[in-house]
């Protein structure tokens, strides 16, 4: 609940006092434009005539998006993260809204450490993942498969559906879905019928989450290429280890747009005060 | 922690019990079964695995890698980098990031603070390599910085930013500032504000209600924003391969290499292990620091009653 305790906004700053008010105001919107500064600076320099990368860009010209788009190499990439972002979205939230739900309502032996297990993926660094899957699925043998790829992401983000489904099962009334179980409904109805409809909101967000963290992720998928390609952040690093040129620059800021559209679309759904509490 | 929770009221247990026996709590919880298989198959197991990677030099049982990294002085040194960067990047990113999220609690108008947190969680929905590509644009040696610099007649020749511990630094703290101001406000939050006004009622000035005030009571997410960041800092590949050039190695550069490039895979996996427990130390203090929110705020709640 924001500022608890506050009768007005001029009681709010009671604690600083307005001169520090101002001198925090300057502070904060200096830093969150220099947060904004790089992203803006790529995408400006996306904008070049010349294939040197620089801000501000030497011409105006949309034509390395053009060749973005006809380089093979690019498009399958981008083909690729959108395809495993999509498919490892479906799966974390097919996978994960049941036990949230479970988690969240259910009294049974073993929940606490369960409940650390399916949020753990968050805990160990990325790089640990990508590695111990690496060995593993050498050691079964779907290495450079689009399965294996994907079941690293479907690992990877299934916390983000977890805890923002469960931040939205906390709202809901489990008298809604005792009065459901009592008029006959099973199980499976009470979930898919009756709960999954009430905390729509909180499932489109959380598959959301999922897709752009599947969509940024680096340091799994740079582990486990698939065979014939790589998702498009992996691809651009390998371009950076030897030189950016503006193409490479048009490529990223297609990432950024559409990390930019999920913001927005978040933002939309449930808010993006409340998505940054979770 | 801000919504109310609402506890079941079916006795759950009772119904499973009566169902099917022994194994009836297991099974009256199937819908979480298909997201376990996949976690423990897919996840814990493949993690476990890394460590009897580590152990077994030509199929027998031997601690010869440890040992070997523990007597190199190499890895030592590597390893401190790490933890020198990583801590460097926390303690600029605390400074840069309490002020702000200060700001996103007590300051900002309403009206004003969707943007702004738009704008702080904005980074995080793009890739770390698009981040540090962009630090390449504008610390490269004909980057913005540069061209400013020249332009203002400060500098004859460009500077040499790039590929240098500081770069790494700047990379990191640009990408963890996210993390540190939403711990932080989270926590800010929490705060009772008429603590504050009281505090000015009774004639202390805003510095010292701050530092005698809010501040404390605001450490537990000072904490727990260090920890995180911290943590993300010292596992952090991708920045530090990108804008330290391969030259300042840190340990999750060393793992890459040893899977990737020289596929020397017991020394990486023993390297990964090293990694993976000073990262769940971290862990254990990021929770401690957050479980100690509440009982603060215990504290000054039975002081204040």
């Amino acid at each position: 609940m924001r500022g608890a305790g506050f009768s007005s906004r001029a009681a709010r700053q009671a604690g600083i006092g307005p001169a520090g008010a101002w001198m925090l105001r300057g502070f904060s919107w200096t830093l969150l434009a220099l947060l904004t500064f790089p992203l803006i600076v790529l995408i400006g320099a996306s904008f070049s005539a010349s294939d040197y990368v620089h801000f501000p860009p030497f011409g105006l010209s949309l034509k390395w998006y053009g060749a973005f788009v006809k380089d093979p190499t690019f498009l399958n990439s981008l083909i690729l993260s959108a395809e495993i972002a999509g498919s490892a979205a479906c799966f974390a939230t097919l996978l994960g809204f049941p036990a949230a739900y479970i988690l969240l309502r259910r009294r049974f032996p073993g929940r606490g450490i369960l409940e650390s297990l399916f949020l753990s993926p968050l805990l160990v660094p990325q790089i640990i993942i990508g590695v111990a899957l690496l060995q593993f699925f050498t050691f079964i043998g779907i290495a450079t498969s689009f399965a294996g790829l994907l079941i690293a992401h479907v690992v990877s983000v299934m916390p983000y559906v977890i805890r923002t489904v469960s931040a939205a099962l906390q709202n809901l009334d489990p008298r809604i879905e005792e009065a459901a179980a009592d008029l006959g409904a099973n199980r499976l109805e009470v979930m898919a019928l009756v709960v999954a409809p009430m905390v729509k909101g909180g499932l489109i967000a959380g598959a959301l989450f999922a897709f752009i963290m599947s969509w940024v992720n680096v340091e799994v998928s740079i582990f486990l290429g698939v065979t014939g390609g790589y998702t498009l952040p992996v691809v651009l690093y390998n371009f950076m280890e030897y030189s950016i040129t503006t193409v490479v620059v048009a490529a990223a800021s297609v990432a950024i747009y559409v990390g930019i559209a999920l913001v927005l679309l978040i933002d939309r759904v449930i808010g993006l005060n409340t998505a940054s509490r979770l | 922690m801000t919504m109310p929770a609402v506890t079941s009221v079916i006795d759950y247990e009772a119904v499973a019990s009566s169902r099917g026996g022994r194994l009836g709590p297991l099974r009256e919880v199937w819908p979480l079964w298909p997201g376990l298989v996949l976690l423990v198959l897919a996840f814990a197991l493949p993690l476990l695995l890394i460590f009897p990677e580590s152990v077994s030099v030509k199929g027998r049982l031997s601690t010869a890698i440890y040992r070997s990294i523990a007597r190199d002085s190499y890895y030592w040194s590597v390893i401190g980098r790490s933890f020198w960067l990583s801590l460097v990047s926390t303690l600029i990113c605390l400074c840069l990031a309490y002020p702000v999220a200060y700001y996103l609690v007590r300051v900002v108008r309403p009206s004003r603070a969707r943007f702004a947190y738009m704008i702080v969680i904005a980074p995080l929905f793009t890739s770390a390599v698009i981040r540090a590509m962009a630090w390449l644009t504008i610390l490269g040696r004909r980057g913005i910085v540069n061209d400013a610099l020249a332009y203002l007649g400060l500098i004859a020749e460009p500077l040499r930013m790039l590929y240098t511990e500081e770069a790494v630094v700047v990379g990191l703290v640009y990408i963890m500032i996210p993390f540190m101001v939403l711990t932080i406000a989270a926590v800010l939050e929490n705060v009772d504000g008429t603590l504050e006004e009281a505090s000015r009622d009774l004639g202390a000035s805003p510095w010292v209600t701050f530092w005698r005030v809010t501040f404390p009571l605001s450490v537990p997410g000072v904490l727990a924003g260090c920890f995180l960041v911290f943590a993300l800092c010292l596992s952090s590949y991708v920045t530090p391969a990108l804008l330290g050039g391969g030259r300042h190695k840190v340990i999750a550069m060393l793992i890459f290499e040893q899977f990737m490039r020289t596929f020397n895979w017991p020394l990486g996996a023993a390297l990964a292990c090293v990694l993976l427990i000073a990262t769940l130390l971290i862990v254990w203090g990021y929770n401690r620091a957050l479980s100690r929110r509440f009982t603060t705020r215990h504290r000054v709640a039975g002081a204040a009653a």
